[in-house]
Parts: C-alpha cells; sequence; structure tokens
C-alpha cells in the first residue's frame, strides 16, 4: 500500500513540478534572448518534466548534495555527476512534511525531491559533503528511504594543514567508495581525460563571465546555463556554451547588447540561485539593473577555477583536486571565513560593480550571520547593500521586487549625483 | 499650464495626485483599490481630470507607483513607492532624514541623505504584521470605524495592555481574550497601537533614526498611533497635512522631474 501512495505521490509531484517549470521559463522575455539559448532552456524542460528524455543515462547516476563535491571523480569513474541542489516550490512543499519548517527551502526541497522518487530512478547514490547543518541532517534523512549515501567530509576550516590533510585523506575514501559503486578504477588515464573535459568546460565558463561583465547577457539566461550544467552532459554542455559564446561575442562585435548607458552594475551572492527559483535575479533584471558578476556556489564558485598540476600522474592529479575544491571553497559554512569578503570585494572592483544583493534562504543561518560582516567591508568600499530573505516560493513577488525597484533607483540616484 | 499625475496604486486605497510646474499641488483623489487594481485606478486618475477640469492630453506626463504600479497601462513611467514617497517627503520638508510609512500591507522606514536621495531603508517580508491590515482587523473586532480608534486612544489614560503579536491572525485572539478579561475597549486600542509601534520601531532601527521622524500613509491620520510611535521611539514625530497622498505626490514630481530630463529614467 505504501508503494501506492508513493506513486501517487510522485505522479501529482511531476505535474506540479513541470507547471512550475512552465510558469518559470513563461516569465522570461524571448524577445532578446540569443537563439543558442534554446539548448538550455529545452535541457531545463527536459530534465524537469521527462527526465529520462535526457540520454546520456547508460552511466549511472552519482547524486551531489552540494558544490564540494569533485565531479572529475565520478566522471573518471564512469558515472555521471547529477547535482542535486534544486530549490522547487513543490519539493519544497512536500520536504516540509519531513523537516522542521523552519529549515531551509533547498534541504527540504532536496528531502522532497528524494521522497518523490524523481530523478532517483537514474540515480544510484548519493555523495553528501558535510558542510552546512542542514544538509547533513538531511543526508542522514534520505539514508533512512533506502537511498546509499556517501559522506564526503569536510573540514570545517581550510587553513590549516590538518584541515587540508583531512580534506585529502577524506577524498581518498570516497574515490574508494565511488570505485565500489561503478566497479570501475579510476585511472591515471580517465581521470586526465576527466579533468580535461572539466578544463574544457571551464574555459568556455570564464569567457561566458567575460560576456557578463560587460552586460551582454542576461542574468537569468546566465543562470539558466550554470543550472544545466548541474546534471548536462559535459561535453555536451561544453559545446552549447561555446555556441552561446560565439553568438554574443558577434552581438558584442555588432554593438547589439541590453547594456544600456548608466544601468547600475549588480553583484550578487547568498544563498544558491536554484532553478526553479530564479525569481531574485529575474527581478534585479526586470529593475534595470544587469547582474555582472557574482559570488555563488552554483554560478562562478562551482565552475570558474581550475586544478593546477605539473605531472600527469594520479597522485599529483588527486592532490591538485583537492586544492581546487577546497581553496576556493568560500561557502559560509567554513570558519572563519575571510576569503568570501575578499572574493566579493576583488569581483566588485574587477567588475566595475554599483551594487550588491544578498539573497539568504530563510533558515540559511550560516550566510543570514555572515551578513553583517559583509555589509561592513562592502560600506567601506562605499558599495550598496541590499539584503533579501526569501524561499522558494514567488509569494513574496510584491514586497521583494518593489524592494529591489528601490535599491537600483537609489543605486541610480547616487551615479547620477557623483 | 501643463500637469504631472502621479499614480499610487496601494493595496488598500489607490491616490491620484497632480503638481503643476512649479512643482506645487494641484489636486488629489483617493479611492478604495477594492480587487481590481487598474479600473479602480483609472477611476481615480478620471476623478482628478475631472477636479482639475482637463482630459488626459493635457497632462504632460503620468508616473505610477504602488503595488499595482506596473498594471496602469495610461503611465509613462513607473517607480517604487519608496524612491516616490522619499520625493514627496523631501519636498514637503527638506529637512527629512527619516521617513515612516505606513501602508495597507507593509512598513517602510526609508533614510535620505541631504540630497533628498535614498540611502538605505527597510521594509517588513512577506508578513503584513503591524501594517494598515492590522488596523482594520481590529478595528473590525471592537465594532469601530478604522478612523474613530485614535479618539477612542485619547480617552485612555494609564498603562496598555501588551499585545505580544502584531501577526493580523494570532492577534485576532490576543485582543479577543483581552476583550474577555474585561479590558474597555480604549485601553486595548492603545495596546494595538504600542504593539505596532513597537515593530515600526524595530525596523527603524535597523535602518538608523533621525532626530525628527516624517512619518505618513494612511494609518497616520491616527493620532493614538503616532502618540504610540512618540512615546515608543522618543523622537519627534512631524505629520504632513495629507500622509496618505505623500507617495502620489512624490510619483508626481517624478513625472515632472523626468520631462525635464528623459535621460534620466531607469526603464522605458
Amino acid at each position: 500500500m505504501a508503494s501506492e501512495e508513493q506513486s501517487r505521490m510522485a505522479q501529482s509531484i511531476r505535474m506540479h513540478l513541470a507547471m512550475e517549470t512552465e510558469d518559470v521559463l513563461g516569465r522570461i522575455s524571448m524577445d532578446e534572448a540569443p537563439q543558442a539559448m534554446g539548448y538550455f532552456y529545452r535541457k531545463l524542460r527536459q530534465f524537469f518534466q521527462q527526465p529520462e528524455g535526457l540520454g546520456h543515462f547508460d552511466k549511472p547516476g552519482i547524486g551531489t548534495f552540494c558544490a564540494q563535491v569533485p565531479l572529475e571523480l565520478i566522471e573518471a569513474a564512469g558515472a555521471r555527476p547529477v547535482r542535486l541542489c534544486m530549490a522547487a516550490g513543490i519539493w519544497d512543499q512536500a520536504g516540509g512534511e519531513l523537516l522542521p519548517a523552519k529549515s531551509c527551502s533547498v534541504v527540504k526541497a532536496m528531502a522532497g525531491m528524494a521522497a518523490s522518487q524523481l530523478f532517483f530512478s537514474g540515480v544510484c547514490a548519493v555523495v553528501a559533503p558535510t558542510t552546512c547543518d542542514g544538509k547533513k541532517k538531511c543526508a542522514d534523512l534520505i539514508e533512512t528511504m533506502g537511498i546509499a549515501v556517501h559522506r564526503l567530509e569536510m573540514p570545517p576550516s581550510k587553513l590549516s594543514r590538518a584541515a587540508r590533510n583531512y580534506w585529502r585523506e577524506s577524498v581518498e575514501t570516497f574515490m574508494a567508495q565511488l570505485q565500489g559503486w561503478t566497479k570501475q578504477k579510476i585511472t591515471r588515464k580517465s581521470l586526465h581525460t576527466a579533468i580535461h573535459r572539466r578544463l574544457m568546460a571551464t574555459e568556455q565558463f570564464r569567457r561566458l563571465c567575460r560576456l557578463q561583465t560587460k552586460g551582454v547577457l542576461r542574468a537569468v539566461d546566465y543562470f539558466l546555463v550554470t543550472q544545466t550544467g548541474f546534471f548536462d552532459d559535459v561535453e555536451a554542455w561544453t559545446l552549447a556554451l561555446s555556441d552561446l559564446c560565439a553568438e554574443l561575442e558577434a552581438r558584442v562585435a555588432e554593438g547589439r547588447g541590453i547594456e544600456k548607458q548608466n544601468r547600475p552594475r549588480m553583484l550578487l551572492t547568498g544563498s544558491p540561485v536554484l532553478f526553479p527559483n530564479i525569481k531574485v535575479p529575474l527581478w534585479i533584471e526586470q529593475a534595470g539593473g544587469p547582474i555582472v558578476t557574482d559570488e555563488l556556489c552554483s554560478a562562478t564558485d562551482m565552475f570558474h577555477d581550475a586544478p593546477a598540476y605539473d605531472e600527469t600522474c594520479l597522485h599529483d592529479m588527486v592532490s591538485a583536486l583537492c586544492d581546487r575544491y577546497l581553496s576556493p571553497c568560500v561557502c559560509a559554512c567554513l570558519s572563519p571565513n575571510p576569503d568570501r569578503i575578499r572574493k566579493m570585494i576583488s569581483l566588485c572592483r574587477q567588475a566595475r560593480v554599483d551594487g550588491v544583493v544578498y539573497q539568504t534562504f530563510s533558515g540559511c543561518l550560516s550566510y543570514a550571520m555572515e551578513r553583517n560582516a559583509v555589509a561592513k567591508a562592502l560600506a567601506d568600499e562605499k558599495l550598496p547593500l541590499l539584503y533579501i530573505e526569501t524561499d522558494a516560493g514567488f509569494e513574496d513577488q510584491g514586497q521583494l521586487s518593489t524592494r529591489i525597484d528601490a535599491f537600483i533607483e537609489s543605486v541610480q540616484a547616487k551615479r547620477r549625483n557623483f | 499650464m501643463p500637469y504631472f499625475v502621479g499614480i499610487d496604486i496601494g493595496s488598500a486605497g489607490i491616490k491620484a495626485a497632480a503638481v503643476d510646474e512649479a512643482g506645487n499641488l494641484a489636486g488629489f483623489a483617493v479611492c478604495p483599490t477594492g480587487g481590481s487594481f487598474a479600473k479602480n485606478a483609472q477611476k481615480a486618475f478620471e476623478e482628478l481630470l475631472q477636479q482639475l477640469c482637463m482630459r488626459r492630453e493635457d497632462i504632460a506626463r503620468v508616473v505610477s507607483t504602488g503595488y499595482g504600479r506596473k498594471l496602469f497601462k495610461p503611465a509613462d513611467e513607473f517607480v517604487s513607492e519608496i524612491t516616490a514617497n522619499a520625493r514627496g517627503a523631501f519636498r514637503i520638508d527638506a529637512g527629512v532624514r527619516t521617513v515612516i510609512n505606513v501602508g495597507g500591507q507593509d512598513v517602510k522606514v526609508i533614510r535620505l541623505n541631504e540630497a533628498g536621495n535614498v540611502v538605505n531603508f527597510a521594509m517588513n517580508d512577506k508578513c503584513a504584521a503591524g501594517t494598515g491590515r492590522f488596523l482594520e482587523m481590529a478595528a473590525r473586532i471592537l465594532e469601530f470605524n478604522v478612523d474613530q480608534l485614535g479618539e477612542l486612544h485619547a480617552e485612555f489614560q494609564g498603562v496598555p495592555p501588551t499585545l505580544a503579536s502584531t501577526c493580523a491572525v494570532f492577534a485576532e485572539t490576543e485582543i479577543i481574550s483581552l476583550l474577555a478579561a474585561g479590558h474597555p475597549k480604549p485601553q486595548v486600542i492603545a495596546g494595538v497601537h504600542y504593539s505596532i509601534a513597537r515593530r515600526m520601531a524595530g525596523l527603524a532601527r535597523t535602518v538608523g533614526v533621525a532626530d525628527v521622524i516624517f512619518f505618513d500613509g494612511g494609518p497616520a491620520e491616527n493620532c493614538g498611533l503616532v502618540e504610540a510611535l512618540r512615546n515608543t521611539l522618543i523622537r519627534k514625530i512631524v505629520v504632513p497635512h495629507l500622509p496618505q497622498i505623500t507617495t502620489a505626490y512624490g510619483a508626481a514630481l517624478t513625472a515632472r522631474a523626468s520631462e525635464a530630463s528623459p535621460a534620466a529614467d531607469v526603464r522605458r
């Protein structure tokens, strides 16, 4: 009987998810959309509406719980990574029955996603880095649902030698677990290929970031590109991304672009933008402030960095990967976390940012608690900050869009006066 | 002489105001929002035109603001109510540095600089606790009109009861239990006003409070609430002559300003 109830629930969630996806994609104006964006819109629709039709399901899927999982290792072991951080309102609601109402929407959504079995048909196991408390407890919960969970132990700091050694050991344990799951050995060759593929992706992503700084790509499109990277085959994604960059570069050459003079340039930071919850970038853009850069684990922090090694021997490559995932991490779960502010300030200077929007999900205490330190550092740089606390739904549209509009207007007024 | 119109389409009321070339208030109209924003906004607009004995073509520019700002098609542009409110308040009194506005479903605190620009603001999240809606709810339970609450507050002397919640739903049960415990209505009303004032003060402190507070929005007409806010913030509270239309007035001033320099537009 339980399984019948479960399948009913899955069916209902599937329907609501499809509605939500259409609603969100429908809010994006197609007038200015580059043609090459079609690939990403299509993939997202497919993933959220008919995940079976995505192809490349020949390889076993390994679900990842956050940006801290070295994806190259999963690919080198012959599997495909699927990042499960997605903030659908319907999953949030389903997860609300399993976790306290005060927990953050992403964590609830992941629990709801697991409970509804959707996507887990293609995912044989889950890797959960022990980062924030919400994700840790969510991993404990989904393990009780019979899903195989590996905890990728994460040090609470990244500064000490002990922390780096601990992380290295933790990654090695994860490698052993992976090989056990896929029955494929991670070899020097397979890891080198996997790293190379991700390097190509990183190269294209950086190309996109340069275009983003010029303001020729809408923030919503930018985030849809990174979201597609959560589950898409990395080579196919890189190819589509390179087409997009080429099209945008051609626009720049023609002098076409969405950037108009005097638009206040924004940086977005805080809790990640996770499809279908793209309302904050959507409203910032609609208010007339292009997002020219971001400090988010769902965008820049996930795709921008590359591992560095001299010799292509397994040991060196694994070491380089460990550094690649630990050193640039600026998640608010780290203590201390001075790098986050340093990184944000340097991004603001590089991209000539006029204002910062800081979003946190209700229940994401670590990001909420870093707010004052960030606000102070930004005030020293004379950069205004808008702090937003929100969750997966659209019910706060009235208040939020008013605040965002007013913020952009005040930044605009300030720019005009100086 | 050209006129400029601002329409503030709020959650409870629609306010239209017109200014002349010099930026002086030429007329205003107010009507309840009801269920259809666009239709009632049009009604308020027409009422204003009638008052001025004018047609749409005689109006140089229309700027909409408020929750329904994007729905009012005849507008030439829109502006957020925070910017509009600041502009209106600053024009009325150039010494204003802190504005507190209570609307139908939100509370805003705005900080201005010497140039009248918004430097910081705070606004309640999606919850409508401690707003005009809350006053309406309290008035309904106590069987009064909202505009009677001020006089009733004045009848009360002494220490008002504390309402722990400004949530419209929880406060309803709290008010009922106060009445059931035999508290006279004026005392309960004072308690309601103080509970809203406490919430406003908390919000105001997050952005900083100047020595003089400019208090507007429909509920600013309620002298009981003004007194509660004065005693809570321990500062001078200034309420403009027509507190409900400050934001519409600011939008009209925006229309006048962008007519002068169209390049200043943020949108459209």
